[in-house]
């Protein structure tokens, strides 16, 4: 059991970050992020969400709403990895035999389990899901319907067990680059010339792609755009209680933007986890290495606010092939001025310490922005992605932390 | 006539004393048996035969001698002429009258000697018949068993040969072995260290990496434990940020419950 069914995607997924605190407000258009970004504006601020079949833990997202947060898996493996994420507390168990009180949650979600089962199945799985949901609590699903079953069929089986059912067919209408490469066999063929353009594609381009994708859905949700019913992947609400509006029903997006008080030390301000940085495009998502860490391109910079900046300190390594031969040229400038540049020539990390000149911090009005520079990027194996170092730990220090 | 006789009896024991010179450096040669080989004795044998063989025919020829006299009385004759002659015959013919007595007895005991004499020579031709029979039979069979002794000895070389030959097989079949043996302890070790060497560099390229890895790890986890630190920090900041705010508020409600007693106790006052 994991959240969409596909376990070459998860194993991808299963890299990335999810946490809350490493979100990047531009991701809410990713098209990948979309069912957890329809369950984020639908669920109440505080309220307790699980998570079935959770996955990597693509519902971290919701803590940015002070949500509880639990997650239930068959794989150990994927619980821990959800855990991780942020994740309250995660169970491994089937679904068939959730481990929880009746009436535990405000809201049961699952991403691509249902659909998957038979009908039989699926009645015992709801059946269950009903059981922990508070009374005029919500199901919230993502489900990829196939010839056999269509949202008709599966809006009966709901009906069987919930009162109040809503469904709205979406995904063959937008899908990612990837899902597009590789889609399922009821999903409707596309123009070779098309496929041949999409895999010509670099990383770069198919991001931006799923961003211009998750954009579309995103406003196609919120201007309750009507689409065919034959698209067979369907997003689903159910619930005892009359239902709200299906998209948006608690939309409160303030806190992707501004995370308040976290990244925060003694010292100064981590800006890794801190909702006041903003990491720009040339910052790929963050990545387990471990530690957590983000890889970047060529050139990435990070705006950030702070009274004062005496020090930066910072950890970065690099996988580049290679390096005793073709030594990796780095620069850091802070707000266009150059703090220092070096020769990277050995692999493992780097602890980076740079004092900040006094006439550097007088002119910066308390807007500072880092930016890093590569003389050189690579591929690694199974990744089209150009990468030069990864960089973590970033750290801002006061005179008062220099003390 | 009687002359005649005597002439014969006379040049016939001329010829046996000229023949017996030639006769004796032949019994006198080599003693048999002396080099111990059967030639040797064979040859022996041969010699001591002829001797036997002449020492028979020259018995042989005096009983021809003592044949032709051994029953008569020695004739009366005379070497001399003329009437010396005439005179030595008549005075030995009258002696003859008178040693008629002894001279029979000499002619007795001639017939005897001549009789033991033919019956000896009889006896010895037959022993040396019977001697040389037996001699025949063995050499014949000496003959034989040298035939064997041959046989035995061409089989025992054939063997021998044979044998040498199957040596001389196994022998280069053992060398060929032990070369084939030397080629294989000689691979082994070569790859024996080949192994130890290929060994010895896959355990100092082992070393290395593990001492890189270590380094690796240990440097991993300083950034992973400065990322825990940060978070830690973190945490603790936004904890300390929560408790005074709660602080903060509870005094409020502390000085908004002062407010609203004080303003009931001046209602009830009033």
């Amino acid at each position: 059991m994991n959240s969409n069914g596909d376990a070459g995607k998860q194993q991808y997924l299963s890299d990335e970050v999810f946490d809350a605190r490493y979100f990047k407000a531009l991701d809410r258009f990713d098209i990948r992020l979309a069912p957890t970004m329809w369950v984020y504006d639908n669920v109440r601020a505080s309220s307790q969400v699980l998570h079935v079949g959770c996955g990597a833990g693509m519902l971290a997202l919701l803590k940015r709403k002070g949500v509880t947060i639990t997650g239930v898996d068959a794989s150990k493996e994927f619980a821990l990895t959800a855990r991780r994420n942020g994740y309250d507390a995660t169970f491994q168990a089937g679904p068939n035999s959730l481990p929880f009180p009746d009436q535990t949650f405000d809201y049961v979600v699952s991403f691509g389990l249902l659909g998957a089962v038979t009908e039989a199945e699926e009645q015992l799985l709801l059946a269950e899901m009903r059981r922990v949901l508070r009374s005029g609590g919500v199901s919230l699903h993502s489900i990829e319907c196939t010839d056999t079953v269509t949202d008709k069929d599966q809006t009966a089986r709901f009906l069987k067990v919930f009162q109040h059912v809503a469904i709205e067919p979406r995904y063959g209408f937008c899908l990612s680059a990837e899902d597009f490469l590789e889609p399922d066999a009821h999903e409707p063929k596309l123009e070779a010339d098309f496929l041949d353009y999409l895999r010509g594609l670099s990383f770069k381009e198919r991001r931006a792609f799923d961003l211009a994708m998750g954009y579309v859905f995103s406003r196609a949700s919120d201007f309750g755009v009507s689409l065919p019913s034959s698209i067979p992947h369907v997003l689903l609400k159910a619930s005892d209680a009359p239902l709200g509006p299906f998209y948006n029903e608690h939309r409160d997006r303030r806190a992707l933007f501004s995370f308040p008080g976290t990244g925060k030390t003694e010292n100064g301000l981590c800006l890794d986890r801190s909702g006041e940085a903003v990491f720009d495009d040339g910052w790929f998502q963050p990545t387990l290495l471990p530690p957590v860490a983000r890889w970047m391109g060529k050139q990435a910079r990070v705006r950030f606010r702070a009274d004062d900046v005496a020090a930066i300190a910072l950890d970065l390594t690099t996988q580049l092939p290679d390096l005793a031969e073709q030594p990796l040229g780095l620069e850091i400038s802070l707000n266009g001025a150059k703090l220092c540049a070096f020769t990277l020539y050995k692999y493992g990390w780097l602890q980076l310490w740079m004092s900040v000149p006094e006439a550097f911090r007088s002119k910066s009005n308390g807007e500072f922005e880092i930016e890093l520079r590569a003389n050189r990027t690579a591929q690694r194996p199974a990744d089209d992605r150009e990468l030069s170092i990864a960089v973590c730990n970033i750290e801002i220090r006061g005179q008062n932390g220099l003390r | 006539m009687i002359d005649e006789e005597v002439e014969t009896v006379l040049r016939e024991i001329r010829e046996r004393v000229i023949s017996r010179p030639l006769a004796e450096p032949t019994s006198s040669g080599s003693s048999p048996g002396t080099n111990g080989n059967q030639n040797s004795q064979l040859v022996a044998t041969a010699e001591t035969s002829d001797r036997i063989s002449a020492a028979l025919a020259r018995l042989n020829a005096h009983l021809t001698t003592t044949a032709r006299a051994w029953d008569r009385l020695p004739p009366v004759v005379s070497n001399r002429s003329g009437t010396a002659a005439r005179i030595e015959v008549w005075i030995k013919a009258r002696l003859k009258v008178f040693s008629r007595w002894f001279t029979w007895e000499q002619v007795n005991f001639n017939a005897a000697v001549h009789h033991a004499l033919g019956e000896t020579l009889k006896a010895l031709t037959e022993q040396g018949a019977v001697i040389r029979s037996e001699n025949e039979a063995l050499r014949v069979e000496i003959q034989t068993q040298r035939d064997e002794i041959d046989t035995l000895r061409a089989q025992l070389q054939a063997d021998a040969a044979n044998r040498k030959i199957d040596l001389q097989n196994q022998q280069r079949e053992t060398n060929a072995l032990l070369a084939e043996s030397r080629g294989e302890m000689e691979t082994i070790r070569i790859k024996s260290e080949d192994q130890g060497a290929e060994l010895r560099a896959k355990i100092e390229t082992s070393k290395t990496e593990v001492a890189e890895r270590a380094d690796r790890i240990e440097n991993e986890q300083r950034v992973c434990f400065q990322q825990l630190s940060l978070e830690t920090n973190e945490m603790a900041v936004s904890n300390d940020r929560a408790q005074q705010r709660v602080r903060t508020l509870l005094e409020e409600m502390n000085e908004r419950i002062k407010h609203l007693e004080d303003s009931e106790n001046r209602k009830s006052r009033s």
